[in-house]
């Protein structure tokens, strides 16, 4: 590969990356939200919402992401009623259906580590917290939500990695983001290894910052005496881990 | 109705039907999926083994691979293997004197793609089985009097597999999401062949929700699978 | 009908005279490679067998040449490259003539030309453009698909870049589907696609834009489709020209053309090559 071409690809990447950053950033959010609204609905009281709540988890934790971008993007659009209503303003653009595909997906996994968090709260704490006569918003908020958060903030630093890998199917449909691009100049300059390692490069790089940047923050979470405590993170990170972003 | 009638049509076996083409499909993800799966699984038990020995070198190369294929989207191995490998495999064939033309076809590399991630993946997996055995029954072999082989063989891998049981059904399930991706390189998996449909019919919405409804079987058969094989292990 | 029976009638004197069984023994078969998923040029029947305009033309190339010709499928992202290493001998399948290839690469004759075509709904204000600029000016600002690795995309790279929002495909039919759904303005690709498009029910809301856009032009559109082949097969090149001339002389292009395109996509046989 020349100097011209390395310029080109180079210059291609630099202005996909914010594509990719912007696809993650839309989705893990958006996800979250779901992920705390199917948690909430999980514990309710009405059997129905439970229901509903599991039946979200189980579906977009069985089916691969890809089907569910397609049929998002290319099912929903067979449909004239849906291309007249106003959700067609949000589903006509890639980058829309993109970011719902992925939350949904990204807000089903997000609940099965929110579960895991909360599982991770003893008892005797909230116990006691109800003891001293706080009210239940307050036992969430001060007790159970800081415990939870600490617990699951492992499986969810691997969640928001997976989540930026999964990115990448956002190319499927016409939203030009790292993958996509690096497929185009794949196979327009057949520089097929260093086009390869140029990307590969990147998303090593932004995720290493990202897992970086959360362990860091674990390690400002963690109460003083856990700190050295390093090996139980391993633990539970493989406990409610999602095993890949496919 | 004239719709319902219509769908029922066209998922119909038979000439005008697709059951027969999703039937073809789906054979080729499972075989694409399984031949992946087992070869990354044996690929993936080697590179832990490479990670746990005692050789630095080769232990920081196999590190330096689960790092790499678990830290870049899937899609972008596929798309490394789709258009690299026939050029390496040429280049390293002209090293050899052969100068003919080789190539490797869709479905292999499909395979291929499979086997790297799930071997990343599972040699994860096989790592942390093996950080759960105590020292103890390290000690207890040596103390017996086995070599540090047989011990192996013998003590240690038959918990190993135990361990790592509930992780190798993920990298399984894993595994067939990620045959869907092997549609871009018009592997004709089942993926593939519901695009076809539903662009030729003009009805997506169908066949990408017969897709989304075969898959979610698939997964749902394969987790009770593994969890029936767990439980027999766990008391067998 | 009279025509074509004698036109048959000939082929199958001239086969009889030509058919000696020297030659078509003693040279190893031509290896062809076509994509089979590019209609009308190329395509594949349920069955799996191959047929199409280039299809048909290269088989009756094969006769008059004498020569036994083995057609494989293949996707043709990965044809260049298959070609470059030895995979095939020559390449057909609606291939354009371009600068870039014929550094690379050789052409035979172009056999036919077909120009590049926007496509919208019917109901767009983009319709009824007499000219180019015309046409031009009404696309700014709009959503433009296009196929990736076309000609099409090259079009749009070097006379919208930065005026237009442009979306790429992996294939024709993904394109056609966004079309219809309104998620793009227009699209644009050759010809043929949106004669299937508009011909077929879904389509109907479809049209295809004027003016037409081709090498005339645009002369980076190239001046049609040829083979594709290596520079050092020369042999094969002049023996596959040869037979080109007399097809197009015979009005056999035509009659393929005729036949599945629904129009003549021919064009004039090369002077430079067939000779007055």
């Amino acid at each position: 590969m020349d100097f011209e071409t390395t310029l080109h690809v180079a210059s291609e990447l630099a202005g996909a990356i914010w594509v990719t950053l912007a696809l993650a950033a839309a989705t893990l959010p958006l996800g979250f939200v779901l992920a705390g609204i199917a948690t909430w609905a999980r514990a309710s009281r009405h059997g129905f919402l439970r229901a509903i709540a599991s039946a979200y988890v189980l579906a977009f934790r069985s089916t691969p992401l890809l089907v569910q971008i397609f049929v998002l993007y290319y099912g929903l659009s067979q449909f004239t009623w849906l291309r007249q209503s106003p959700a067609w303003i949000l589903l006509r653009e890639p980058f829309a259906c993109a970011v719902i595909a992925m939350s949904l997906c990204s807000g089903a996994y997000t609940a099965e580590v929110m579960r895991g968090g909360l599982a991770a709260v003893p008892k005797g704490a909230i116990e006691a917290a109800r003891a001293l006569g706080l009210s239940p918003l307050k036992v969430f908020l001060l007790v159970t939500a800081p415990i939870a958060v600490r617990r699951a903030l492992p499986a969810y630093s691997n969640e928001i990695v997976v989540t930026l890998k999964a990115t990448s199917l956002a190319s499927t449909i016409t939203v030009m983001e790292l993958t996509g691009v690096a497929k185009d100049l794949m196979s327009e300059t057949f520089a097929v290894i260093q086009v390869f390692c140029m990307v590969a490069a990147i998303y090593l790089i932004i995720n290493s910052a990202l897992i970086f940047g959360l362990r860091l923050l674990e390690i400002y979470l963690a109460p003083p005496h856990e700190r050295p405590l390093r090996r139980q993170r391993g633990r539970n990170r493989k406990a409610e881990a999602r095993p890949a972003d496919a | 109705m004239a719709a319902d009638a219509s769908i029922l049509q066209m998922l119909a076996w038979g000439d005008q039907g697709w059951s027969r083409p999703l039937l073809f499909g789906l054979g080729v993800t499972i075989a694409c999926a399984s031949l992946g799966y087992v070869l990354g699984v044996a690929l993936g038990f080697a590179i832990a083994l490479a990670k746990l020995g005692n050789n630095r070198w080769i232990a920081s190369a196999a590190n330096l691979y689960t790092t790499v294929v678990r830290g870049v989207p899937p899609l972008l191995v596929i798309f490394l293997l789709f258009f690299g490998t026939n050029g390496a495999l040429m280049w390293v064939a002209r090293g050899f004197g052969y100068t003919g033309y080789i190539e490797i076809d869709a479905f292999t590399v499909g395979v291929m793609a499979v086997t790297l991630v799930s071997a990343s993946y599972s040699s994860e997996v096989f790592r942390g089985a093996h950080g759960t055995i105590p020292a103890g029954q390290f000690e207890a072999f040596a103390a017996l009097g086995l070599r540090p082989f047989l011990g192996l063989c013998l003590v240690i891998m038959p918990q190993m597999f135990r361990q790592a049981l509930p992780g190798l059904g993920n990298v399984w399930i894993m595994a067939i999401k990620e045959t869907t991706l092997l549609s871009v390189i018009s592997v004709a998996e089942l993926m593939r062949v519901v695009g076809l449909a539903g662009r030729t019919t003009g009805q997506p919405f169908v066949f990408y929700g017969a897709a989304a409804v075969i898959y979610f079987v698939l997964v749902a058969v394969s987790s009770r699978v593994f969890i029936a094989v767990e439980n027999r292990m766990r008391w067998g | 009908m009279n025509g074509k029976w004698t036109e048959r009638l000939a082929a199958v004197a001239l086969a009889a005279v030509f058919a000696t069984p020297v030659s078509a023994e003693d040279l190893p078969e031509v290896r062809i490679g076509t994509d089979g998923g590019y209609l009308p040029w190329t395509s594949m029947t349920p069955a799996g067998e191959l047929t199409g305009f280039d299809i048909e033309l290269a088989k009756l190339v094969c006769e008059r040449m004498q020569r036994n010709c083995r057609f494989t499928a293949q996707p043709w992202e990965g044809q260049i490259p298959a070609l470059e290493q030895g995979k095939y001998d020559i390449l057909v399948g609606g291939i354009s003539i371009t600068p870039e290839r014929q550094k690379r690469l050789a052409f035979t004759q172009s056999y036919g030309n077909l120009p590049i075509n926007f496509a919208a709904a019917k109901s767009s204000d983009l319709n009824g453009k007499s000219s180019w600029s015309e046409l031009k000016k009404a696309l700014i600002g709009k959503t433009i698909g296009v196929q990736s690795g076309t000609q099409s995309q090259k079009f749009i790279d070097n006379e919208l870049k930065g005026d237009v929002d442009v979306r790429l495909y992996d294939n024709q039919d993904s394109l056609n589907l966004d079309l219809l759904a309104g998620r793009i303005d227009a699209a644009l690709a050759g010809r043929s696609p949106w004669i299937a498009l508009t011909g077929s029910s879904q389509g109907e809301t479809v049209e295809i834009l004027s003016p037409n856009l081709d090498f005339e032009q645009f002369d980076y559109l190239g001046v049609g489709v040829g083979g594709l082949m290596r520079k050092e097969t020369e042999e094969l090149r002049k023996a596959w020209d040869v037979a080109l001339c007399q097809l197009k002389k015979d009005g056999e292009v035509t009659r393929i053309s005729q036949q599945w395109f629904g129009f003549d996509i021919s064009t004039k046989a090369d002077p430079k090559i067939c000779g007055e």
